[in-house]
């Protein structure tokens, strides 16, 4: 059994879980007012408790450990192919499964922590969409060699921690779109209040890693690769785009004390921009760091 | 259950009196235990039910100030906004609006408020009409509004730079965008837009923003770390941004929870003060800092560096003039993957002559360079030149009533001859590595790569050229379409060309500043979003606990707080029952 046959099987488990979420998220019960304004609802609706949704941590936590297992055999696949240690980052089907490791990985601390269950949705459900596009005809999952540019292990520092900022960013997003969400739908407002913060957290703790990843270790690299950490290449031009947007997101929350909806679009926002940098630059924009395929 | 408005006797379990529907019950806002209307704190979790707030009474240093001026502490305090964040040095706003009457205090002292709450302030006291050019800079240099306009135009340019190809030649603008589109990318600089006069100078702004930002800041920041932190009174932490109150027996609960959470405590009798990760708030400015650290890098690397590009052949000899030195190629090699025969890394060896003398051999790759001097030589590409010096090898037949005859395999330079059996003469005029027809059908070379190979001869019967054709190593029966009267067919069976090494070389003075600027942000960063700043107070006034606390900014506590108290009250439910088993108890079950 090869890594792309785990990939496969937890393409199969974030789907499954991706459902029981929903389930988790339509079943709940919804806030109900009394006529004379007094919310009769004990606790906020997003800390609810129901069956579906523990059926669905543990099916998330299944697969994520699946993923590992496939990332631990991919692993071993490269070094057959390469003789380098490195980690599955070094094409676009890599670094998708990466990130659809780390995405629920990322979420079930938030979950564990914030003991909330309603933004699995949006973290199991894009963890389904990077890895069934991984999956699917469009990428090869072949282990090539690597170019020599790629052998280094800056690079492995750079896509990881950039993937890992990125997947708080995922969250962030998910809280994000939900609230916008739930606000339509009238949400009471402890309800909304705790995604919001559950969105700036994601945040704050996801821009380090992003600034490592992204801006040092891909300067360090670019240095040692290229002669230059800095080249105003596209890529490196829309990293830095992402970087000043979060920044962005941080200064006006804290400076201008914006929240709630504001935020909210902020980080959606700020997660498309994201994807664009990753995606967008590759097939639409070109430039140094083509590696893609 | 009585109501209390109607005193109509309804079902015990009823929330609302079914004759006037008064609420029959308050749920408690933070653990939603149904409580009787007339009861003060709850009876599950033991928050106070009101939710009035005690006025604070005057302190006896506002009473000793005239009347004319109270009137001006009023006004200044609703300026303020009375979040008593302390972050001013003073314990309340309203003390802080004292200190500004009597002038102990400077009108911009107010953090919160910034700039257009000293403006208002200085209204009030009716003083500084005209502010001194320079306060007016320094409010401009320093405001966050400053800082985000630069963001958002640096972003907005940034992208307009990734959609136009950046310094191109000007062929290919008049190709891609007409006269006119190529006229406005050059008149604004667009062509080159991260290096130009507009975009440097706002980057440039931006960094002087961020740092006199980081200035205004630490004078706040030191400030707050190194005074002790005085306690305070239950009607000062009524007023703080973030606060509650609690059943005063939760005190000493309270005490060992903070102690637990790694708080320093300081308790002054029925007072208590707790904080922790004070140096947190250093790492804001630390990461602007660095910030400017990292942008004085670049200028220093910019101004003082420099990039060149170098071809070089196995032992060829070249100049590095900026380091005074010459570096000989002494090997090229290429090493392939042995299963794929893809290529696994391109190898130079290098020797390094300064002086005449050879000073450092050194065998560089991709991502391993070579430094000598402060300049470092970098494996960047690697090639066959076959644009200059392809052999290449033919196999000739000659044609005899349409069937070929070999007559032998001939190796030869582009530009050279080679005779063939009857005293004809072949010329291998011209070799395409990459053969395409252009749209004026003429042949070109699309790429340097072998991907259609192609030769071009002309055979000559002593001077006179008696025919010319093509031959393609990836169609060698293409001639046989198009020159079927010719005698003799040419397939290119063999391609040979000199190996070539491309090297980046570089200087960048800039990369010890960058790399500190880089750890200083890392550290920033780590120190402000792991080590976030926490003050808090608490005190016991009529049976009423008043804990309140401040963050970085006043409502970034918030959620912690909460945290804190959710645990609160089951500790203290433990501690009463005198439980031996600590079970986490939380919202979630």
């Amino acid at each position: 059994m090869d890594s792309a046959f785990f990939f496969y099987l937890s393409a199969v488990g974030y789907f499954l879980a991706f459902v029981f979420y929903l389930l988790h998220l339509i079943g709940s019960p919804t806030e109900q007012k009394s006529g004379l304004g007094i919310v009769a609802v004990p606790q906020p609706w997003v800390l609810k408790q129901t069956t579906w949704g523990k059926i669905a941590t543990w099916t998330t936590l299944v697969t994520v450990l699946i993923m590992t297992v496939g990332m631990v055999l991919r692993i071993l696949e490269m070094h057959r192919v390469s003789d380098f240690w490195m980690l599955p980052v070094t094409n676009t089907y890599e670094t998708l499964a990466f990130f659809a490791w780390a995405i629920p990985l990322v979420y079930l601390i938030f979950e564990w922590r914030y003991k909330m269950r309603v933004v699995g949705v949006f973290a199991t459900g894009l963890a389904f969409l990077f890895i069934a596009l991984a999956s699917s005809p469009l990428l090869s999952s072949e282990v090539r060699p690597l170019v020599p540019a790629l052998q280094s292990y800056w690079l492995v520092l750079h896509v990881s921690f950039t993937l890992g900022g990125e997947a708080f960013f995922a969250v962030a997003f998910g809280a994000g779109a939900l609230f916008l969400w739930l606000q339509r739908r009238g949400g009471n407002l402890q309800t909304l209040k705790l995604l919001d913060n559950l969105g700036y957290k994601a945040i704050a703790l996801g821009f380090p890693l992003f600034t490592l990843g992204g801006l040092v270790f891909g300067a360090i690299w670019a240095q040692h690769a290229w002669g230059r950490y800095w080249g105003w290449d596209p890529k490196e031009t829309w990293m830095l785009i992402t970087w000043f947007f979060y920044a962005l997101y941080l200064h006006v929350r804290v400076k201008w004390g914006w929240r709630d909806a504001k935020t909210a679009w902020l980080a959606v926002l700020g997660f498309a921009i994201a994807m664009f940098t990753w995606w967008g630059v590759n097939y639409l924009l070109v430039g140094l760091h083509s590696y893609a395929g | 259950m009585t109501c209390t408005a109607c005193g109509t006797v309804n079902t015990p379990d009823s929330r609302f009196c079914k004759h006037c529907g008064v609420a029959l019950q308050v749920l408690c806002s933070r653990c939603a235990t149904a409580n009787t209307p007339d009861s003060r704190f709850c009876k599950a979790c033991g928050t106070a039910l009101t939710q009035a707030v005690p006025a604070p009474p005057p302190r006896a240093t506002e009473l000793a100030v005239d009347g004319a001026l109270r009137g001006k502490v009023a006004e200044i305090v609703k300026v303020l906004g009375g979040l008593n964040c302390g972050r001013c040095g003073y314990r309340t706003c309203a003390e802080n609006a004292l200190a500004i009457v009597r002038g102990e205090a400077p009108p911009h002292s107010c953090v919160q408020g910034g700039e257009e709450a000293a403006r208002q302030i200085r209204a009030i006291l009716g003083q500084a009409e005209r502010p001194s050019f320079g306060s007016l800079l320094w409010e401009q240099l320093t405001s966050i509004k400053l800082a985000i306009g630069l963001i958002v135009v640096i972003v907005v340019l940034s992208i307009i730079g990734t959609l136009i190809p950046q310094g191109k030649d000007p062929l290919f603008y008049l190709t891609s965008y007409g006269e006119a589109g190529t006229n406005i990318i050059r008149a604004l600089l667009l062509d080159k837009l991260y290096h130009s006069w507009y975009f440097v100078s706002l980057l440039v702004l931006l960094a002087i923003n961020t740092g006199a930002c980081a200035i205004k800041r630490f004078r706040v920041s030191w400030e707050l770390i190194r005074k002790p932190i005085e306690s305070r009174t239950a009607e000062e932490i009524a007023q703080l941004p973030t606060q509650a109150k609690l059943d005063a027996r939760l005190f000493d609960a309270l005490e060992d929870l903070l102690k637990r959470w790694r708080y320093r405590v300081r308790r002054e009798g029925t007072q208590l003060v707790a904080y922790k990760n004070l140096w947190g708030r250093l790492g804001i400015d630390i990461l602007h800092v660095s910030l400017i650290i990292i942008l004085i890098g670049g200028i220093v690397g910019g101004l003082l560096g420099f990039e060149s590009f170098q071809v070089a052949h196995q032992g060829e000899t070249f100049a590095v003039p900026q380091g005074n030195f010459q570096v000989r190629v002494d090997e090229l090699r290429v090493e392939h993957y042995p299963d794929s025969g893809q290529v696994k890394d391109w190898y130079t060896t290098l020797t390094v002559i300064d002086n005449g003398r050879e000073v450092l051999t050194k065998t560089i790759e991709v991502n391993e360079p070579l430094t000598y001097k402060g300049i470092s030589l970098y494996q960047a590409s690697f090639g066959s030149d076959w644009l200059g010096g392809a052999e290449l090898t033919f196999r000739v037949e000659r044609v005899r009533e349409g069937t070929g005859e070999p007559i032998g395999e001939f190796t030869a330079k582009v530009g050279t001859t080679f005779p063939l059996a009857d005293g004809r003469m072949a010329k291998v005029v011209a070799f395409y590595p990459d053969f395409i027809v252009t749209e004026d059908r003429r042949p070109a070379n699309r790429s340097q790569a072998l991907n259609n190979p192609a030769a071009f001869i002309e055979v000559y019967n002593g001077n006179q050229r008696e025919f010319t054709t093509w031959t393609f190593a990836q169609f060698p029966e293409f001639q046989h379409d198009f020159a079927t009267e010719n005698p003799y067919r040419f397939y290119l069976i063999g391609m040979k060309a000199p190996e070539f090494t491309g090297l980046q070389i570089a200087r960048n003075p800039g990369i010890p500043i960058i790399y500190v600027g880089f750890v200083l942000l890392v550290f920033g960063l780590a120190l402000n979003f792991y080590l976030p700043p926490r003050r808090l107070w608490a005190a016991v006034k009529e049976n009423t606990l008043y804990v309140g606390g401040l963050g970085r900014e006043p409502r970034e506590f918030e959620p912690e707080f909460e945290e804190i108290l959710a645990n609160l009250i089951p500790a203290s439910e433990e501690a009463e029952e005198r439980s031996q088993h600590k079970e986490e108890v939380t919202h979630y079950g």
